[in-house]
């Protein structure tokens, strides 16, 4: 490793060998050849050296060139870039605006290129695609972004960020999060932290000839976020100030459920059928007899006052005809309700001067959820300076910090306190508050108000002893989490060409998280409780890099890059539990007698890499490149450690060739291939060691037993074959149709062993799998005249996961993996129909199938001899089986439309997914027939009588044979989501000089504003699994509007 | 230009320098923070007691593995609810429910059922791996005293699983009937074995036991009460050997395993069974409140004055008709009280019709029992339900000791065993010993032969009333469950009302976890 280093130090010293040349002043204007207005900020430089400037806010340049410079090169955001003759001491130039983004340049890993120079695919979001949202998490950008890129829906929590895969998926472990790089460091914090106003650009690296330089840490593809800067040049000063603020609901409407009415009668019937079947009753009829009378003995709550509770149901079964509702507060969605709302508010100063560019922000946001007890505010400030100090030395800094307060009272994991469960499990007979029976009216307390009904006044069946939302508004549960981080790089200039860069960043996140539990109800009952946790993330990256660039003989264009990289992630975690509180109002650790916890840990994760990339291309026509990178991680036993990645990538592209230049309808055609091999080590900090976990016995000293370890443990690997066809057409259209092969060998999973060793995992590398896919990108102008442009986009993106090896076949979940298999095709149990006879379930069975020695390699329907389904109706006897039924979809992807008239832009985004399938388990909860829980509509097609023939069983209580989890809950997880609509309006800028302003827009814009879905109150975009979740907070529309101002 | 030049060379050197301090070798050799590596820990006698003490712990608290299941307060209601004694009253918030309707343990994807199994292989995995580390160890007392401990709990945990999943010992065939796989060793590859057959089990947990006692001879002295002792390894002996009819080594095992225990008199009876310093405790765990297992106590589950919603909402109440059976002059019928008020009916409905002349004297009868059980207002009350099991300072959720073992199980044990020998003399005045301290006016036992053996059961029933035994012994002695009677709700109960007996109904038997099936190639359910 020294040896590296020495050899590094030898090529920077190389750089003292030059002498720098004489200079001549070059000074002109640079405008538009839209509106003949000069442009700012306009890169002015001497083709083949990064000798530049930019232009002014009059588009004014000056600029030292050596005596031996020939050309100078003018670029910008969104123009043609153009090249002009040094004919004289004053150079003018006309700019034609780009409009098929050809010319656009990328943040690639460690350096920036031109997109017609790429080799390896990547997908970019620029400033304005992200300006023009309204969002608290700048990840909700990324849905519909890129074809390949899929998101889940988030959830409604104020704050919260989707999950994020890129080109299906290549790991089995629970993690396969793309690596984020936040300015050129790995980024471990939220998306959520950072202000989406302070996005210069996102760049998303898909194969492996974009992401093999970041080796280890790439598997998953990479998400390069790059902040916004100054400019160089003239004096140049710009303040932009953004205000928006809206109103927030759910976007998804909830499950139906049936009214008082139809429950009350379902109730019974469930109610006679369980009699029946437990041998209470000898005939059904006597059981519904019973049951009819009886049915309140078992609901416990006799909404329709004034009739008796022996005569809610009469003797044919139907609800009593003289039954009113009388209790009110039965909609416990309306009871967790709130008006959900976004503030926004941003302001930024950005300018420079010959030799310094700063950037600063300051943002403010404030959000709160439709839900109560949940909202987020963000305070974001960062500062971005970069400074030439020599012609030979620049150095630049780029500070931030967040300060992020939510209130997370809905999170998905409290079971009683969730809303969302309560309101979706709870049959509508059951208030909010207490009310007396026997007349509807709420019971007061001696002060006259209302109480919490936590049903154990009336002995509820359900949930008793709590209630949703008095435990949300007497509880608290919130964290704070402040983000600090600093990148500062300073870049040599050793001769011509050759460039050394030493860059450093540390990242800190404090997150401080306080739970309160109420004394009255819930968890907290009776003494009251607090938990407070805090953790600090540090993450230190450091690189040093040696770039060189030489243009030899006008046509061979080299690059070379060296360099070395260590980085290391620190994880402190603390966390106090406490209960029997001293005084009421104070939540602090102090207010509380009895530790139940107090625990404290550390964990420390490492990895280092050496890493290099040659680029060569011949007359910008033919390019190859390739990379390496040899990186090691702290999370594998030392002699496993080391990992070797790389990848080559070449390109032709064809528009470039002589023979190309008289078809004048093609504007670019380019021809691209790459194949590399990238790692992954997420796999926690410490899986290969085998470990005992401190565990006292009371006041002794003690140790348990923890893992087993694993020292073969080692690099998970990515193997990805990328070829693609890029074109631009009539000077209107342009595309790319892409094929992706990722295969993924040696995959990290917490293998599951038989519970009977002890432990429940241990750490391997099991199996492989690839990812295989065709990508289709079309973007083009369907009308553009001076003032009407309409421009839309299509994306759309195939995906086949299959399992090409696994030594032994496992069930997860709803899953099981084996050869042959996705990762996500359902392993359940088969539902044949109801036996009209009786009402049971029938089950179609699985047997064994068995290879020569007797292994079960797999099952198969069961035939008996007569070639008729064998079946059954338990549940353990039913096997499991592949359905035929996968989560993963045939078809993702998007559709924009933007239209744009004079000042008016009006933009939507629609995305879609095809051919998937979900397992519904919110569905299936609400067939299940128990005292007090809600009732799918559904239910009311279930089996009654001998004879009947339906799909739906029999209602009957405890028996879990009815609905067990099989493939009658499967169901389409088609989609088409209205993501994001926007309507803007530019004020003609002749208006805004004479108000001093160089440019005003007004918008509205709405998110997630309608989803179509095959049932109503599904969410197929709650997982890439295919599940559901019955504690998911609903994901959340919003419709905002807003102003940006800039002068 | 020279001394520019010299700046850039000495910054790029300042800054190489700077990057080989990542480059040390053991930049990327970490280690946790809060654990130790596993060669460490069995490699010394004093750092195998630490581990051996993760097992005692492992007994109470919440394993945080497969949810916060906490080890023996979890079992102990398993070895009650779905059997016929000890009963719910309500649905409550659903805690055990379906396991008194008997479809909890025959559901394989069950979380708690998932569980039961991986806490009885965790405790075998952990002392497996003391037993096989302890060869390279030179021999001591507290190497004896450990590996007397390690080899008490391998039997332990293995009769446990061999009576959850296997036919019962004395009414199957145990030299065919399934058992459980028996390990030894937790190693790789980690494939999973297949089920021994119940005669294996029982065969390897005699030799385990009979090893354990061995060492114990030569044992340092116990830690206190939450490590075994010899005193506890015959205790579990005299249940194995109960439980597959070996009545001679029955009797002497729990013989030799109460000398030196007195039994609890009235007072101590009386005072909740939670706290472990009680003179007939053998064997116990001592929870403390930065340990606390929160609502996943034996005491939220089974007490009646835990301040948690599956207590006030669900009351436990003993069996009328074992309540019929205890005579007037046994303190241990002041645990139950029959006449406590329903707070799930109207005063003068349900089971409070015509037992109050207002509503008022309800009331007041309300009143007079909440200080009897010692609850708040929010607890619901049913009659005969208990005050066995109570938290020792009212409604609160304070961690309680957790029994495993007492004295006067001994004494059943042996009186049984003695009775089942006909030894008639010897077991009544075994049973006397035991019962005339808990009943003053019981006289010598003049029963005899299966007379005298019903006796010894009836008084098993009583005094060992929600300690997790019930379900194993309707096991082993063959009864049917049939809840006619003895308070329990039809509408509640379903498919838990009535049973056959375990020789003719398979459902006795729990069923194997899915997971296991799922990772374990050679694993087969039991058939229902």
């Amino acid at each position: 490793m020294k040896k590296t280093s020495i050899i590094l130090s030898i090529l920077l010293l190389m750089g003292g060998l030059t002498l720098f040349a004489q200079t001549r002043q070059v000074s002109g204007t640079v405008i538009s050849a839209e509106d003949n207005q000069p442009i700012p900020g306009v890169s002015v430089y001497v083709k083949g050296t990064t000798v530049g400037t930019i232009t002014n806010i009059n588009g004014e340049y000056t600029l030292d060139v050596p005596s031996n410079a020939t050309d100078l090169v003018f670029s910008f955001v969104g123009m043609k870039s153009l090249e002009l003759p040094i004919t004289g001491p004053v150079i003018n130039a006309t700019l034609e605006p780009d409009v098929l983004g050809l010319e656009e340049v990328l943040v690639v890993a460690y350096g920036r290129i031109r997109k017609e120079s790429l080799t390896g695919s990547a997908s970019v979001i620029d400033s304005k695609a992200i300006e023009s949202r309204s969002l608290s998490s700048v990840a909700q950008v990324l849905t519909g972004s890129a074809p390949g890129v899929v998101t889940t829906s988030g959830s409604g929590q104020p704050g919260s960020s989707p999950d994020i895969r890129i080109r299906g998926v290549g790991t089995l472990n629970t993690s396969a999060d793309p690596l984020i790089v936040l300015d050129g460091a790995e980024y471990s914090g939220s998306m959520s932290s950072i202000n989406p106003m302070d996005i210069e650009s996102i760049t998303i690296l898909k194969d492996a000839s974009s992401t093999a330089l970041y080796g280890s840490r790439a598997a998953n593809g990479v998400i390069i976020i790059t902040t916004k800067k100054g400019k160089k040049g003239g004096e140049f000063l710009q303040v932009n100030f953004k205000a928006q603020g809206g109103l927030i609901d759910h976007a998804l409407p909830y499950y139906p459920s049936v009214n008082a009415f139809d429950y009350y009668e379902l109730q019974a019937e469930a109610f006679a059928q369980s009699r029946y079947w437990s041998g209470a009753d000898a005939t059904i009829e006597d059981a519904r007899a019973y049951a009819y009378e009886n049915i309140y003995s078992q609901l416990r709550y006799n909404p329709f006052v004034g009739t008796p509770n022996d005569e809610i149901v009469g003797s044919d079964g139907k609800i009593n005809p003289n039954a009113k509702i009388g209790f009110p507060d039965l909609d416990w969605y309306e009871a967790a309700k709130q008006t959900g709302y976004r503030q926004n508010y941003d302001l930024s100063l950005s300018g420079g001067s010959s030799k310094t560019s700063y950037y600063y922000s300051l943002g403010y946001l404030d959000e709160r959820g439709y839900t109560i007890q949940s909202d987020f505010e963000r305070l974001n400030t960062r500062f971005n300076i970069d400074y030439t100090v020599k012609d030979w030395l620049q150095i630049g800094a780029n500070i931030y910090a967040s300060l992020v307060n939510s209130d997370i009272g809905t999170s998905n994991s409290a079971t009683y306190a969730n809303p969302f469960r309560n309101a979706r499990m709870t049959a509508p007979i059951y208030p909010v508050f207490l009310v007396d029976q026997a007349t509807g009216e709420y019971l007061l307390d001696g002060a006259g108000q209302k109480q919490y009904d936590d049903g154990g006044l009336y002995s509820r069946p359900i949930n008793q002893g709590r209630n949703a939302i008095a435990e949300l508004n007497w509880n608290s549960d919130d964290y704070k989490r402040n983000n600090m981080g600093n990148r500062v790089f300073a870049t040599f200039s050793i001769l011509d060409g050759l460039s050394a860069t030493i860059n450093a960043s540390a990242d800190i996140q404090n997150y401080q998280y306080k739970g309160y539990e109420n004394p009255k109800i819930g968890d907290g009952a009776p003494t009251a409780r607090m938990d407070e946790s805090r953790y600090t993330r540090t993450s230190v990256n450091f690189n040093q890099l040696i770039n060189y660039e030489k243009t030899f003989n006008g046509v061979h264009n080299i690059s070379a890059l060296i360099g070395h990289e260590s980085y290391s992630r620190k994880y402190t975690y603390q966390r106090g539990f406490k209960n029997q509180f001293i005084v009421t109002g104070i939540y602090e650790l102090n207010n509380f007698v009895n530790t139940s916890t107090n625990t404290s840990y550390t964990t420390d994760k490492r990895t280092e890499g050496y890493l290099g990339r040659l680029k060569y291309n011949y007359d910008n026509r033919y390019y190859v490149e390739g990379s390496y990178r040899r990186d090691g991680s702290s999370a594998f036993h030392e002699d496993v450690r080391w990992g070797n990645f790389y990848s080559v990538g070449g390109s032709w592209r064809i528009s470039e060739e002589q023979f190309m230049k008289s078809v004048d309808w093609v504007n670019n055609l380019k021809i691209r291939a790459s194949y590399g091999e990238v790692g992954n080590d997420n796999i926690g900090s410490y899986g290969y060691q085998a470990l005992y976990e401190t565990y006292p016995n009371a006041t002794s000293p003690g140790l348990r037993w923890s893992t087993v370890g694993n020292t073969a443990l080692t690099w998970e690997v990515n193997r990805t074959f990328d070829v693609a066809l890029e074109f631009s057409l009539f000077n209107r259209l342009n595309g790319s149709v892409e094929w992706y092969d990722r295969r993924s060998d040696e995959l990290l999973y917490e293998m599951p062993l038989p519970s009977s060793m002890g432990l429940l995992d241990q750490p391997r590398n099991i199996a492989a799998l690839y990812n295989r896919g065709v990508e289709i990108n079309l973007n083009g102008d369907l009308i553009r005249t001076k003032e009407f442009r309409w421009n839309m986009s299509l994306m759309g993106a195939t995906n086949k996961n299959e399992i090409t090896s696994i030594p032994e076949p496992f069930v997860t979940g709803t899953k099981r993996w084996s050869e042959g298999h996705s990762i996500y095709d359902f392993w359940l149990r088969k539902y044949y129909d109801v036996d009209p006879d009786d009402g049971a379930t029938r089950f179609h069975v699985w047997e064994d199938v068995t290879d020569e020695e007797g292994n079960v390699i797999g099952t198969r329907l069961a035939y008996d001899e007569n070639g008729d389904p064998v079946l059954t109706k338990d549940q353990n006897e039913a096997g499991y089986g592949y359905v035929g039924a996968s989560a993963f979809p045939d078809l993702q992807g998007s559709i924009g439309n933007s239209l744009s008239y004079k000042g008016f832009t009006l933009s939507a985004l629609l995305t879609y997914s095809l051919g998937g399938e979900m397992l519904d388990g919110v569905y299936q909860g609400m067939l299940n027939a128990t005292p007090g829980e809600s009732f799918h509509p559904d239910i009311m097609k279930s089996w009654r009588n001998p004879g009947d023939v339906t799909d739906f069983p029999r209602l009957q209580y405890a028996n879990t044979n009815l609905y067990a989890t099989s493939d009658f809950f499967l169901i389409s997880s088609d989609y088409l989501n209205i993501r994001s609509v926007t309507l803007s309006y530019d004020i003609p800028k002749r208006l805004l000089n004479d108000w001093g302003m160089d440019a005003l827009s007004v918008f509205v814009t709405g998110e997630n504003l309608y989803m179509f879905t095959a049932r109503e109150g599904m969410n197929p975009t709650y997982n890439f699994s295919g599940t559901q979740s019955v504690y998911a907070y609903n994901p959340s529309k919003s419709i905002i509007i807003g102003l940006n101002l800039q002068f | 230009m020279k001394a520019k030049y010299k700046i850039v060379r000495f910054l790029v050197i300042f800054a190489m320098i700077l990057s080989l301090g990542s480059c040390e070798k053991d930049f990327l050799q970490t280690v946790p923070t809060d654990a130790i590596s596993t060669d460490i820990v069995l490699s010394s006698t004093e750092n195998m007691m630490l581990a051996l003490n993760g097992v005692h712990r492992s007994l109470y608290a919440q394993n945080g593995r497969i949810r916060y299941y906490a080890g023996q307060q979890y079992v102990i209601p398993l070895g009650e609810f779905g059997a016929s004694d000890a009963l719910h009253s309500a649905a409550g918030n659903g805690w055990f429910r379906s396991h008194i309707q008997w479809t909890g343990h025959l559901n394989a994807t069950a979380t708690d059922m998932d569980w039961l199994w991986y806490h009885f292989y965790n405790i075998i995995g952990s002392v497996n791996n003391i037993i096989n580390a302890a060869d390279n160890i030179q021999m001591s007392d507290d190497l004896h005293n450990i590996l007397g401990q390690c080899y008490t709990y391998r039997a332990w945990a293995h009769f446990y699983l061999v009576q959850f999943y296997g036919k019962p010992y004395m009414i199957g065939n145990p030299a065919t009937d399934l058992g459980v796989p028996i390990m030894t060793a937790t190693e790789p590859p980690y494939e999973g074995k297949a089920r021994n057959t119940v005669q294996q089990v029982y065969d390897q947990i005699k030799e385990d036991l009979n090893t354990a006692i061995t060492h114990f001879a030569d044992a340092s002295p116990r830690a206190d009460l939450s490590h075994i002792n010899i005193d506890v390894a015959r205790g579990i002996a005299a249940r194995v050997y109960l439980t597959v009819g070996d009545w001679a080594n029955a009797a002497t095992y729990a013989h030799d395993a109460r000398q030196g225990y007195t039994l609890m008199n009235e007072s101590q009876y009386k005072s909740g069974f939670n706290n472990w310093s009680n003179p007939e405790w053998m064997w116990g765990s001592k929870m403390i409140q930065d340990q606390t297992s929160y609502y996943w106590s034996y005491f939220y589950y089974c007490s009646n004055n835990f301040n948690g919603s599956q207590v006030r909402s669900n009351p436990k109440f003993m069996n009328h008709l074992l309540y019929a059976q205890i005579p007037a002059t046994d303190y241990r019928k002041d645990l139950i009280l029959p006449n406590a008020p329903s707070t799930f009916d109207d005063w003068d409905e349900g089971q409070n019709a015509g037992r109050y002349v207002s509503e008022a004297a309800y009331e007041d009868s309300v009143a007079l029992y909440r200080t009897i059980v010692n609850n708040s207002t929010a607890h619901n009350m049913v009659p005969y339900m208990h005050i066995k099991l109570s938290q020792s300072n009212g409604p609160t959720i304070d961690p309680m000791d957790v029994i495993h073992m007492r004295a006067s199980e001994m004494y059943l044990i042996e009186a049984e065993a003695l009775a089942r020998q006909g030894l008639d003399i010897q077991a009544q005045n075994v049973l006397y010993e035991l019962v005339s301290e808990r009943d003053a006016g019981y006289v010598l036992s003049t029963n005899t032969g299966q007379a005298l053996i019903d006796e010894i059961l009836l008084q098993r029933r009583i005094e060992l009333f929600l300690e997790g035994f019930r379900y194993f012994d309707m096991l082993r002695n063959d009864e049917e469950l049939d809840m006619t009677g003895t308070g329990a709700d039809p509408n509640l109960y379903l498919d838990g009302m009535y049973q056959a007996r375990p020789s003719v109904n398979p459902k006795w038997l729990f069923s194997i976890p899915q997971r296991e099936l799922n990772a374990n190639p050679n694993m087969v359910q039991n058939v229902y």
